[in-house]
């Protein structure tokens, strides 16, 4: 083949261009074209003071939540990484099945809980801790802990994933040269997590910028976002001009957001690899002598890790309810509200549209994803970082900011609430994770290898199949699932391009959350749940053979 | 499976998902029916018979479509709905935007059509329902908006409508501020305002949906307020201590339009034919507390049964009717009462 490996590159670039970076460029320049004026639009964003509100609103609930994040997520992490490997694992199952179980479930989940009859305050009550009920749901409490719970995986294994690379003999010798542990923590510790602890608070607080769902279904009326602005303006007053440019300020914060040094490992953690795979597969052996201040994070940290896992688990006792109550089942179990879900034609045909939009996405994610991997790895390509941006730039920009210049595009081409709409916009962030992971794999492989098959006579093909393939098929792999899962948890972006009868899954969820919550939704949520538990299994199955394998192979070398 | 294989396997994947293909099929008909006991209603009384009569399939749709989703599909020519069940002032500001098609009345038996009462027969539409926003408890409760107002008197957590598609519960926090039932209109928007500020501690939740407003009671998150009558009373029919009163009750009306660029403009004529029909009316209001538009219909509806509708003349007299035309205005700077009251939502909201 005398083709350039580096063409390889092209169609997701390219699928990048179409479904990313034109969209957002169009979208800019609408938000400049306005009936009174180019800047007319960002004049009334930023000198009406309900606007300015809104937007400080935003980043003040932004910047609660990453503290909030970092405050329980580091200790965790802590904990974590100084763990046995074997309870690490473990340890990264409870987190990663929170961050593989739909957000929409979580939060359906959290307004069980929250709700002054609730779990929580039912607890408290019969506790004697409260005599009122705490104000929760429907307040800003509520958006706090839903907002928290479901940036907090992000956080914890980024944190975890770089304490995991500090080099522990510069610890022991601080400790040798007389360095008290308190010191050494402070003075050695700190600094080397660093960079983990700037990259997670920027990737939480550029995620937490966009969030809708979430305020809209937890918050009361006065937890306006930026997105629920954006989103109001548009479907609600037609203001498309006005739309674009809060989402033009949006993506230009966010961008700024990224570009700040060391958001590297923070793009990573998005495609959930550096978070995972590498983590699984390192065997480091803790140490460490118990002392009362670990005995203290290992308290805290259990009581996070159950704190993760209760909210996402809940709804599986929840969807056994015999009554129509919304809690634990009061008065028998019954499997009526699984009935409901398989009885009924709408949720099923949702149910139906979302497993092929998640395989034609994931099954295009896959191929363009890994091209590119292919060929950008250690290829000296003019402008490689711009198309490494470029195919990143999807995971980075905040969904309803996608979800608008989508929606002003696909309106055109006749693509609303149509299957390959619909696909194509859950592919381009597909294929930003596949190209993350196959990525990483690849950076770990000795290209030798590929060469040595090359000099004994193999054609490029056949180098590629048997032996390049396979060493990289758990990064693809890993690639695959993360793009089916966003696919198939998809709300915000969908919602925009799904138009107004077309109804994924997420979207008759979300639709349901609004309309008439009832424990049908548990029990889809817990099918979700176990679909989840599936992946992760796969996950760790696939990671644990790849390295077994690769260790026979060594072995027979 | 061998790596490999993995590539054929992902191209299969992506074809046999049928990608490329819309999932619109010409031989359907795409009607808004909204969600719970009003949908499963519609479906029942409404769009079963419709299926089985015609043999065309339609899809049903949970969310309403305002007037400014309508009017960016209509230009975009991408109109996705096909029949809509719109609120009066919804409905009358898409026709003065020139949105909807012309109902086709020719189809319509003369029977039918002498049962139709004026105001439910306009050339953009056709009266769907009669409905009302009610007061509503958990056990003995407020008989007027004043009470629901006292929170001395009745403590507890309250729901309202949401004012952010303006038409919210003005009319009821002028009411509870003392403004007598015939002198509303014109609304004193300010004073509207004002009474909600006293009442606004004590609001829970603005519902959003009528379903959410009945769910709100069901789960006991609130223990007053407003809601559908239909709703509430299929509540109540469940759950004895939730009661609910017509008395200063708002008589609203909805209509069935089709916009002028549906995709099924014939077939969506018949479904509003068959939706007015005295005996399909008949049907629908025994399934959920809602005034047939047909007076036919109250032939065949139990006296029993239609003592509990709203528009039965005992619940007219202690109710009030919305008046849309007012909501329609347009004040000096070219602004409806309407979009000012959305504007004025916005900020209020936030404050």
């Amino acid at each position: 083949m005398i083709v350039d490996r580096r063409a390889l590159a092209i169609p997701g670039g390219l699928f990048a261009v179409a479904f990313c970076l034109l969209p957002l460029a169009l979208l800019i320049g609408a938000s400049f074209r306005g009936e009174s004026g180019a800047l007319h639009q960002y004049s009334e964003l930023f000198t009406n003071p309900t606007n300015l509100r809104i937007f400080a609103d935003t980043c003040s609930l932004a910047v609660k939540v990453t503290a909030l994040t970092l405050l329980l997520g580091f200790p965790t992490a802590l904990f974590l990484a100084r763990l046995d490997p074997a309870w690490r694992n473990v340890g990264l199952m409870l987190i990663l099945l929170p961050y593989l179980t739909s957000f929409l479930v979580r939060t359906y989940a959290w307004t069980v809980i929250l709700a002054d009859n609730g779990l929580l305050n039912g607890a408290l009550l019969k506790a004697g801790l409260i005599r009122q009920p705490l104000p929760l749901l429907y307040h800003k409490a509520g958006v706090l802990i839903g907002m928290t719970h479901i940036m907090l995986p992000f956080m914890v294994l980024l944190l975890v994933n770089t304490m995991m690379k500090i080099d522990t003999r510069v610890l022991r010798a601080a400790a040798s040269l007389g360095s008290s542990p308190t010191r050494t923590f402070l003075r050695v510790f700190l600094p080397l997590t660093a960079p983990g602890i700037r990259s997670g608070c920027i990737l939480v607080f550029a995620l937490c910028l966009g969030f809708y769902i979430t305020p809209l279904a937890l918050g009361s009326e006065r937890e306006i976002t930026l997105a629920a602005l954006i989103e109001n303006r548009v479907f609600r007053m037609v203001d498309f001009g006005f739309a674009s440019a809060a989402a033009t300020v949006l993506l230009l914060l966010t961008c700024l957001l990224f570009a700040l040094p060391g958001t590297d490992p923070a793009v990573g953690a998005l495609g959930g690899t550096s978070g995972t795979a590498s983590i699984f597969d390192s065997a480091r052996e803790s140490h460490e002598r118990l002392t009362v201040g670990r005995m203290c994070t290992g308290v805290f940290a259990v009581s996070v890790l159950i704190g993760l896992i209760v909210p996402t688990v809940i709804v599986v006792p929840m969807s056994f309810n015999g009554s129509e109550f919304l809690g634990l089942p009061r008065e028998g179990l019954s499997l009526r509200w699984y009935e409901n879900f398989f009885s009924d034609a709408r949720w099923l045909s949702a149910t139906w549209l979302s497993l092929k939009a998640g395989l034609a996405s994931t099954a295009l994610a896959t191929v363009l994803g890994t091209a590119a991997a292919l060929a950008l790895a250690g290829s000296r390509l003019p402008g490689k970082r711009l198309l490494i941006g470029l195919l990143v730039s999807p995971l980075i920009v905040p969904a309803v900011v996608l979800g608008l210049a989508l929606y002003g595009v696909f309106v055109h081409l006749h693509l609303l609430g149509t299957l390959l709409g619909i696909t194509c916009a859950h592919a381009v962030v597909g294929t930003a994770y596949v190209y993350l992971t196959v990525s990483a794999s690849l950076a770990q492989q000795d290209p030798a290898l590929a060469r040595a098959a090359h000099s004994l006579g193999a054609s490029p093909l056949y180098s590629f199949h048997s032996v390049t393939l396979p060493l990289i098929a758990p990064g693809v792999f890993t690639g695959a699932l993360f793009a089916f899962v966003h696919s198939f948890d998809e709300v915000v972006v969908t919602l925009f391009v799904a138009g107004h009868v077309t109804r994924t899954l997420p979207l008759k969820m979300w639709e349901n959350v609004r309309h008439e919550i009832d424990p049908t939704l548990a029990a889809i949520s817990s099918l979700l749940l176990f679909a989840s538990l599936l992946a992760l299994t796969g996950l760790q199955w696939r990671t644990l053979r790849a390295r077994r394998v690769q260790r026979e192979k060594l072995g027979a070398a | 499976m061998k790596p490999a294989q993995l590539f054929p396997v992902l191209l299969v994947m992506l074809l046999a998902t049928g990608c490329g293909k819309p999932t619109d099929s010409s031989e359907t008909l795409v009607v808004h029916i909204g969600s719970g006991n009003w949908a499963a209603a519609n479906m029942k009384a409404y769009v079963e018979p419709f299926e089985r009569e015609t043999g065309i399939r339609v899809t049903p749709v949970a969310d309403d479509l305002k007037v400014a989703q309508l009017k960016l599909m209509d230009d975009a020519d991408s109109v996705e709905i096909d029949v809509i069940d719109m609120p009066a002032i919804e409905a009358g500001r898409s026709a003065a935007l020139g949105l909807l098609s012309p109902i086709d009345y020719s189809l319509f038996k003369e029977k039918e059509l002498a049962g139709l009462r004026d105001e439910t027969r306009r050339p953009w539409g056709v009266g769907a329902l009669y409905y009302s926003i009610v007061l509503s408890s958990r056990g003995a409760g407020p008989q007027t908006w004043s009470d629901l107002w006292d929170t001395q008197r009745f403590p507890g957590a309250r729901t309202l409508f949401t004012g952010e598609y303006g038409d919210g519960p003005w009319e009821e926090a002028l009411l509870a501020d003392g403004v007598p039932a015939d002198r509303l209109y014109p609304l004193d928007i300010e004073r509207a305002f004002r009474s909600l500020d006293r009442i606004r501690p004590s609001v829970k939740r603005w519902w959003r949906a009528g379903s959410e407003g009945q769910q709100l009671f069901r789960d006991d998150q609130v223990t007053l307020g407003e809601a559908y009558d239909g709703r509430i009373a299929d509540l109540a029919a469940r759950r004895p201590e939730i009661q609910f009163t017509y008395n200063q009750g708002k008589l609203l009306l909805d209509y069935w339009v089709i916009p002028r660029k549906a995709r099924h403009r014939a077939a969506a004529q018949k479904f509003v034919e068959l939706a007015t029909r005295a005996d399909r009316q008949a049907q629908f209001a025994q399934l959920i507390a809602y005034g047939p538009t047909n007076l036919g219909a109250y032939d065949l509806i139990p006296a029993e049964r239609a003592a509990r509708l709203p528009s039965h003349p005992d619940n007219l007299a202690k109710q009030f009717r919305l008046d849309a035309e007012w909501y329609l205005r347009k004040n000096e700077h070219g602004e409806s009462n309407h979009e000012t009251l959305i504007r004025r939502w916005q900020e209020w909201i936030l404050k």
